[in-house]
C-alpha cells in the first residue's frame, strides 16, 4: 500500500526516528481504558491516524512511545475487507491497565516482533444495529429516487 | 449474520449508484418528432433557422398573465441547445402543441402554437428571482411568468438534491465503518463521497444556481 505510506507520511516518520526502526506500517489507533472483544466499532471514525513504527525496544504511535516491556498482552484479531485486503486488529495490554487498538493492514514482521499471543482471535461485532439502520436508510432513498 | 449484512449493504449500494447512471439516462428524453415535422410544415423559415443539437428534458414552463394561467406546460418539455443563442423549448399538452423559441441574445421569446396555427412574440427579461417578465409585441403589453413551475419545482429540486448527498454520505459511512479500522478504508470512503456527489451535481445540474 505505497499510496497509504505517501499519505501518511512513513518513509518521513521512519528518517526522523532516532531509534532504529524495524517495522513500519500505516494505522490507526485508539487509546481506551476499556478491555473489550468487540473491536469494530464506529469509534474508528475518530481514531488517530499516526505510524506504527517497531524498534528493538519501543512502538512509536506517532509521538507517543511505549517500551516493549511495558506490555502485558497483545491479541490480535484478523479480518478480510470488503476490497479482499487482510488487515488486523491489535490490541495491546499495558501494565498501567489501559489498552491500545491498533488498526493496520496485515503485516506478518510486527506480528512476529510482538510475540502475539493469539494470531486467529475470533472477533465480536458490535454494530450490527448500525448496519441494519444505513441499509434501511439507503433502501429508503433508493427507493425515493427510483 | 455479517455475511447477509454485508451483501445487504453491497446491493443497496450498488443500486443507489446504478440509480445514478440511470438518471442520466432518464435525462436523454426522446426527440419530439411530430411537433418538428409540424414546425417544419408549419414555420418553415423558423424550423430552417434551428440547429437541431441536442435534446433534453427541462422543468416546466408556467405562464401567467394578471394571474392568470395562459399556459401551463406542465406535461412535458424540451430543451433545444442552440449555439445562437436561441432555446427552443417544446410543450406538449393532450390539448394544445406549443414551441417556444426564447432567442437569449435579444431577449425575444416567440411561441408557436403548432395547433392552431398562431405565432406570438414576446420581450424577455428576466428579474433576480428566476422569473421571466414577457412583453407582448404583438399586442404591446407586459405579461409576466415564472419559470421552472417556480419555487415549487425549485424546492424538489433542492429536496433531491439534498437527499442525494445524504445518500452519499450515509453511503460513505457505511463503507468505513465496514472496515473502520483499515486505513486505506478513509481513501476509499473519500473517493467514493465525492464521486457520489459528483454524479448527484451531475444529476441535477438543472437545480445549481451559479
Amino acid at each position: 500500500m505505497n499510496i497509504l505510506k505517501i499519505l501518511y507520511g512513513t518513509n518521513q516518520a521512519i528518517q526522523r526516528s532516532e531509534a532504529q526502526v524495524n517495522s513500519a506500517e500505516p494505522a490507526k489507533i485508539i487509546y481506551s481504558q476499556k478491555d473489550t472483544d468487540h473491536v469494530k466499532s464506529l469509534n474508528w471514525f475518530t481514531s488517530l491516524r499516526k505510524n506504527l513504527l517497531l524498534t528493538d525496544k519501543s512502538i512509536l504511535l506517532g509521538k507517543n512511545s511505549f517500551d516493549l516491556d511495558s506490555i502485558l498482552k497483545v491479541k490480535c484479531y484478523h479480518f478480510k475487507s470488503i476490497l479482499f485486503i487482510k488487515y488486523i486488529i491489535l490490541k495491546v495490554a499495558l501494565q498501567n491497565g489501559s489498552y491500545i487498538y491498533i488498526g493496520m493492514n496485515k503485516n506478518d514482521e510486527i506480528l512476529k516482533s510482538l510475540q502475539v499471543d493469539h494470531e486467529n482471535e475470533y472477533p465480536k461485532i458490535n454494530f450490527a444495529n448500525y448496519f441494519l439502520f444505513v441499509i434501511l436508510i439507503l433502501f429508503l432513498i433508493y427507493t425515493y429516487f427510483r | 449474520m455479517k455475511k447477509i449484512q454485508l451483501y445487504l449493504l453491497t446491493i443497496t449500494i450498488a443500486l443507489l449508484m446504478s440509480n445514478c447512471t440511470s438518471e442520466n439516462l432518464q435525462t436523454e428524453s426522446p426527440s419530439p418528432i411530430f411537433e418538428l415535422t409540424l414546425l417544419k410544415e408549419k414555420f418553415p423559415a423558423e424550423f430552417n433557422n434551428l440547429n437541431l443539437g441536442s435534446f433534453k428534458e427541462i422543468d416546466k414552463l408556467l405562464l401567467t398573465r394578471n394571474s392568470e394561467v395562459i399556459f401551463d406546460l406542465s406535461v412535458q418539455s424540451y430543451d433545444i441547445e442552440n449555439p445562437n443563442g436561441v432555446y427552443g423549448y417544446f410543450l406538449n399538452s393532450s390539448s394544445f402543441t406549443v414551441l417556444a423559441l426564447v432567442d437569449v441574445l435579444n431577449e425575444k421569446i416567440t411561441i408557436f402554437d403548432l395547433i392552431n396555427n398562431s405565432k406570438t412574440e414576446f420581450l424577455r427579461e428576466k428579474d433576480d428571482k428566476r422569473n421571466i417578465q414577457l412583453f407582448d409585441k404583438t399586442h404591446n403589453r407586459l405579461i409576466s411568468a415564472e419559470e421552472s413551475g417556480a419555487a415549487g419545482a425549485s424546492n424538489s429540486c433542492d429536496a433531491g438534491l439534498m437527499l442525494c448527498g445524504v445518500g452519499c454520505t450515509l453511503a460513505t459511512i457505511a463503507i468505513m465503518a465496514t472496515d473502520g479500522p483499515l486505513p486505506i478504508m478513509d481513501v476509499v470512503a473519500a473517493a467514493y463521497y465525492v464521486t457520489c456527489n459528483a454524479g448527484c451535481i451531475v444529476s441535477y445540474d438543472n437545480c445549481i444556481e451559479i
